[in-house]
């Protein structure tokens, strides 16, 4: 029976290279076969890379070569304009600055967070462990839209509008982190913990030097989850961020196809913010896509 | 006494916990009980709350904007779930196949699962354009251009569109995992049977993917019952509201017009509507492999 773990294993197990789990059949027929779906498959990974190339390709062009038709389809050469532009005369330089600031801030709180409150209760014995658990259950269960209008009030009367503090608030923990983290302290085994109490260590120690090096992978796929989460955040940053200077970048690039003329300015700025994660797609592929998968079975 | 001292021994853990206590005291619980209090208030900005009862939520049923707006998500659900049963299934079953490239496929597949719906909207948006690629298209082939974002019938399945084309390879590799795990035996002994290829999908497939068709239909419907960021993006809720989604509409009574208490009431419902949808889909216990 497909399980919430099984699904999260076999999906791990589809990104590792494949074994011949199938004899190779040699027929003809079956060769033609597989060559046409091969086709299929290159043409749908045209129509899937195909709007990430426009992108690029509308970037390099000038505002006027952006909307021209028909449409140019090879970039008249590697123009660097519409990155120029941005950064002199829009507040995107100091956007990106926000939304590394934003989500390096989350990633690490949060990680750090969940982590102490999972080991808590996978490790630590104190009265009334388990119902407090059930509030991280009735936490997981409420959505954002119904807490987004009192959180904003909430933020409004502590004077944390278009505030770094007030945009991270929400994110310095999440459920499903704690969750998460506490799967993965079951893991660490307990003689380690009870030997070094026995040798005089607090538990802040054994935590600390002991069983956060074992978390280090669930650290790293858990990191992975809340960096692309938080960058690709869009509803609540834009909340906060009564002026131009506080939003991040997904909130400005929303704005500026209307605030900026020029459809080759927009495409830059999309450009800059889809970048950062695109390259650490491309280095971490394995655990972004494992990292997808366990927050999938979150909701 | 006992109680003490178990409270006293288990001080550490509750050290530990206090970053969540607070964090769930200020962040979470306060919140909540607050959006439960404001559904019942009208307040907007420079008065003070004030207790109307259920007046919002006649207000709300009456509008029949609200009811549009609930249509429309509605729609976006139904059109995105279909779009993310099918098309990824298909997807999974041929990559399943051992053709070569498939972790060029895979990578390319999820390039637009990791951008963000901001910067898929855009982009295409751009797409849409009445002047852009995708007429451009459909022109050299020739069919007529079309309005796409700016056509009341065609804007919502343009945006259904972009956001199957997002999820693609997500929900494929969902599908991949599952189809990995059923045993060839099962499917050398079909063939040994004399069945074709269709036959051996309809009678072992799609059986055995039953609890993963499930788990794609809930997160799809989940996901999209709180549909904001396309529509908001591409067509900020138009043409003529054919794409506004709650959410949205929730937005808009909230920090557009300050109607604070109305709003969350709104929200309550979208939660209500959630929470009702989510049991009934467990309760079909359609998680099970087989019946």
């Amino acid at each position: 029976m497909m399980t919430r773990d099984s699904t999260l294993e076999l999906a791990q197990r589809a990104i590792l290279p494949v074994r011949q789990t199938r004899r190779a059949s040699s027929t003809l027929v079956t060769r033609i076969q597989h060559a046409v779906l091969l086709l299929l498959l290159v043409l749908v990974t045209v129509a899937i890379v195909f709007p990430f190339y426009w992108m690029v390709v509308t970037a390099l062009k000038t505002p006027v070569a952006a909307v021209a038709y028909p449409p140019q389809f090879l970039p008249a050469g590697l123009n660097l304009q519409s990155y120029g532009f941005l950064f002199a005369n829009t507040k995107t330089l100091r956007n990106l600055a926000n939304s590394v600031i934003v989500t390096g801030v989350v990633t690490s709180v949060s990680l750090l967070f969940n982590t102490l409150t999972g080991y808590a209760f996978a490790k630590l014995r104190f009265p009334g462990r388990d119902k407090l658990f059930l509030l991280v259950l009735a936490t997981y269960m409420v959505p954002f839209q119904v807490v987004i209008i009192p959180l904003y009030l909430l933020m409004s009367g502590m004077g944390l509008l278009n505030t770094y503090a007030g945009i991270v608030a929400p994110y310095l923990m999440t459920a499903f982190g704690i969750f998460y983290m506490r799967q993965a302290c079951y893991n660490v085994p307990n003689e380690l913990r009870e030997a070094a109490i026995v040798d005089g260590a607090s538990e802040l120690r054994v935590f600390w030097s002991i069983a956060l090096p074992l978390l280090k992978p669930m650290l790293a796929t858990l990191g992975v989850i809340t960096f692309l989460d938080s960058w690709n955040d869009f509803l609540w940053p834009m909340l906060m961020a009564s002026t131009p200077d506080m939003r991040t970048l997904q909130v400005s690039v929303a704005f500026l196809r209307s605030e900026v003329q020029g459809l080759n300015y927009a495409m830059a700025g999309a450009v800059i913010t889809a970048l950062p994660i695109i390259v650490a797609f491309g280095v971490a592929q394995r655990w972004i896509i494992a990292g997808l998968v366990s927050g999938a079975l979150k909701e | 006494m006992n109680t003490v001292a178990a409270v006293w021994r288990g001080r550490t853990g509750y050290a530990f916990l206090a970053p969540y206590l607070i964090f769930f005291a200020v962040l979470i619980a306060y919140p909540v009980g607050a959006a439960l209090v404001l559904a019942f208030e009208s307040w907007t900005v420079g008065s003070d709350p004030r207790w109307i009862g259920l007046n919002n939520f006649q207000r709300l049923f009456t509008d029949d904007l609200f009811w549009k707006v609930l249509g429309n998500t509605f729609y976006f659900v139904v059109g995105d779930g279909i779009g993310n049963l099918i098309l990824p299934l298909v997807l999974a079953i041929v990559l399943n196949l051992h053709l070569p490239f498939r972790s060029v496929f895979r990578t390319a597949f999820f390039l637009p699962v990791v951008t963000s719906w901001v910067v898929v909207s855009v982009v295409w948006a751009t797409l849409y354009e009445r002047v852009g690629p995708l007429n451009f298209l459909l022109a050299q082939v020739g069919l007529p251009l079309q309005p796409f974002l700016s056509s009341v019938d065609q804007a919502m399945p343009s945006i259904i569109v972009t956001s199957v084309w997002k999820n693609l390879g997500f929900y494929a590799l969902i599908y991949l995992a599952a189809l990995q795990s059923i045993p060839d035996a099962l499917y050398e002994a079909g063939r040994l049977d004399g069945a074709d290829e269709l036959r051996l999908h309809w009678h072992i497939t799609l059986p055995l993917l039953r609890p993963t068709v499930f788990f794609v239909v809930v997160i799809s419907i989940v996901r999209g019952m709180q549909l904001f960021t396309q529509p908001f993006v591409m067509t900020d809720g138009g043409p003529l509201y054919s794409t506004m989604s709650v959410v949205q509409y929730l937005y808009r009574h909230a920090f557009l017009n300050y109607e604070f208490g109305y709003a969350s009431a709104a929200a309550l419902v979208l939660f209500v509507i959630l929470l009702a949808i989510t049991l009934a889909l467990r309760a079909l216990r359609l998680d099970r492999p087989i019946a």
